[in-house]
């Protein structure tokens, strides 16, 4: 009776084994090319020219489950005619691949979207040739990872819903796999790709490097967390905007954000009211938005209650006092203007300014006072204890 | 030395107990003020400030993250809109109540508050063997009061607008986030370092002064805190008997 709770967890864990092992499905492609021969050992990897360590072992289960799980190795890697083979080329994301695209039946490729995206801000080229610091923007891979489509959860609901219809589609479509593998890639879009903080940490990781956002003439998104925005992401709120909810509402794609000045963009000036309101989305997020509250800066850099500088920027201030470039204190009252302000900007910017510096003073002054103070009442009313003490 | 010199802590914890006269300080109208406070107060401090948490946290929140916010921010709106109701107990307390007129009128700040802190500062300091002599209010519960009511107003104020942001221009909700934080943390650093050494830390009120329990001072301390106004009372009680009008 002793181990009763072994055996009970034993029998669960094995339960719950069972169970995954039923749900997972059979690989979907069988590895037709045997690169597998080679690529299935994990130790299989080098460290190239660069000393950059890596990794060419890939897990045919995992490959199998991913989106691509249904496109073979030399699908993508297309330049691979030998065995063994030597160095490769990166992948280009516009290949076509072997699939036929149902819809025209033409050879399946991502040319379209990568057409629209090289259009968009985060594009390499902006009039026929190639942006300064083009190796700062992000390219396919930087976002997409090739996911694995596990849009359902075990043990969750949704699990037993998918699987009845799943077997609807498995009346008609015998092949399991291929019917699974379709049905994934239509439900997992149906429900965010990303948490709302998974989507503000990728678009952070760089938004938030203040020198490379000044290498393009952004002012880096200092303070998109102080706002109640994010406050309610951090607590986990399904509905609180991340980047993408207001950068790329309903009406508007990811694939496709303009910098702001465009009349495209969903943060340009004309545009904002609606973006506010989001009449279209699953959610009216300020429907009584009026064209005063939907404007200016929402995340500027250095502003609301941040009391200090990122410690990066302290750092770069105390260089450059050092070098004499800066006087100690002239950068408290100067704006430092990485982008364009209308003088409106700049004048609210300013008066948000000293507003802080007043508090942080009266903050220091008041209730460095009163701990003085205090502190001198405390002395006083101990001798004043002990002194009647003696009298006695 | 006169014959009423106090003896703070010789009674223990709790001196009063060992005194038979005492005087009311706080009336019932002042102590459902003073609950009313402390209590949204506390409730809006804690639920506030949960909102700078870091992300790490939050973790120990587990599954309950999302729920926790929810009734953070339904916590923090109902005890908003109970402190704005104290605000206008207040206001009709003060103007029109004799009691509440009378106490107003004590608390308006007068040079002698000045001259107060300066020879207090010299007693503190060893200048001066003696304090000065404090009517009903010192110095530094006249800030207190004052201080008090000049944030209650500011961050009602700016609470507002948060709370109803797509009304107003954006300015003011910026400008609304900035002093609603700032005035929250200045206000709490205050009451800790100010209010809760004066009536919880100060040697001989340690662990507290139950004033704000019974509304009642004993007669000694009375009369080495409030020297003035223990006169008056005693004036009071030779010519008439003392009613506190609650």
């Amino acid at each position: 009776m002793k181990y009763k709770p072994v055996f009970l967890r034993a029998a669960l864990v094995a339960a719950v084994l069972a169970a995954s092992l039923l749900l997972r499905a059979p690989l979907p492609a069988a590895d037709v090319e045997n690169c597998d021969l080679c690529h299935k050992y994990s130790g299989l990897g080098r460290i190239d020219e660069s000393g950059t360590k890596r990794l060419f072992y890939v897990n045919q289960d995992r490959y199998g489950h991913s989106a691509h799980g249904r496109v073979r190795c030399k699908g993508c890697h297309v330049d691979i005619e030998a065995f063994p083979h030597g160095e490769v080329k990166k992948v280009d994301c516009a290949t076509e691949c072997h699939l036929m695209d149902p819809s025209v039946e033409r050879k399946f490729s991502h040319a379209r979207m990568i057409e629209e995206y090289n259009n968009s801000v985060h594009g390499r080229m902006a009039d026929g040739k190639e942006k300064e610091h083009a190796e700062d923007l992000p390219t396919c891979t930087y976002c997409h990872e090739n996911r694995i489509l596990d849009p359902i959860h075990l043990g969750s609901q949704l699990e037993d819903i998918s699987r009845e219809i799943l077997e609807r589609c498995l009346g008609c479509h015998e092949d399991e796999a291929w019917t699974r593998t379709y049905f994934t890639h239509l439900t997992h879009r149906i429900k965010e790709r990303r948490t709302s903080k998974d989507m503000v940490e990728l678009c952070a990781s760089c938004h938030e490097d203040e020198e490379k956002m000044k290498r393009h003439g952004l002012e880096a998104t200092g303070t998109y967390r102080d706002t109640f925005h994010w406050k309610s992401i951090k607590y986990g709120d399904p509905n609180a905007p991340n980047c993408i909810d207001c950068h790329a509402p309903v009406g508007y794609f990811s694939h496709t954000i303009m910098p702001k000045e465009n009349p495209r963009s969903a943060v340009y000036k004309g545009n904002l009211v609606r973006t506010c309101s989001n009449p279209n989305g699953l959610q009216e997020c300020h429907p009584a938005a009026t064209p005063a509250f939907a404007q200016g800066t929402i995340h500027p850099s250095g502003m609301k209650a941040a009391i200090f500088d990122l410690e990066l920027a302290t750092l770069e201030k105390q260089e450059l006092i050092r070098k004499g470039e800066l006087k100690p204190f002239a950068s408290l009252f100067e704006e430092k203007a990485q982008e364009e302000l209308t003088p409106m900007d700049y004048y609210q910017r300013l008066i948000l300014r000293y507003i802080k510096y007043f508090y942080m003073l009266l903050i220091g002054g008041l209730i460095g006072f009163m701990l003085f103070h205090q502190f001198l009442d405390f002395l006083a009313t101990r001798r004043d204890i002990k002194g009647r003490g003696a009298h006695r | 030395m006169n014959k009423h010199t106090p003896s703070p802590g010789s009674a223990g914890s709790f001196p009063h107990q060992a005194d038979d006269t005492r005087y009311v300080r706080l009336n019932r109208h002042e102590r459902t003020q003073h609950h009313i406070v402390w209590t949204t107060f506390v409730v809006l401090a804690v639920t506030g400030f949960m909102v700078e948490f870091p992300e790490n946290v939050l973790v120990l929140f587990g599954p309950y993250r999302e729920t926790v916010f929810y009734w953070r921010g339904l916590l923090h709106r109902g005890a908003a809109v109970l402190m704005i109701a104290n605000i206008f107990y207040q206001i009709w307390y003060i103007t029109l109540t004799r009691a509440g007129r009378r106490y107003l009128l004590d608390m308006i700040p007068a040079l002698k508050d000045a001259r107060d802190f300066f020879h207090n500062m010299n007693y503190y300091l060893g200048l001066s063997d003696r304090k000065p002599l404090f009517d009903r209010f010192t110095y530094k519960e006249k800030l207190e009061y004052w201080t008090g009511w000049i944030g209650n107003i500011i961050i009602t104020i700016t609470g507002f607008f948060l709370w109803f942001p797509q009304y107003f221009p954006k300015f003011i909700f910026d400008v609304s986030i900035l002093v609603h934080t700032m005035e929250a943390i200045l206000a709490s650093c205050a009451i800790m370092v100010w209010h809760f050494y004066e009536v919880h830390l100060k040697p001989g009120k340690f662990p507290m002064s139950t004033i704000w329990l019974d509304g009642m001072i004993p007669e000694h301390e009375l009369e080495e805190e409030h020297p003035l106004e223990y006169q008056r009372m005693k004036e009071a009680e030779r010519t008439t008997r003392y009613i506190p009008d609650l």
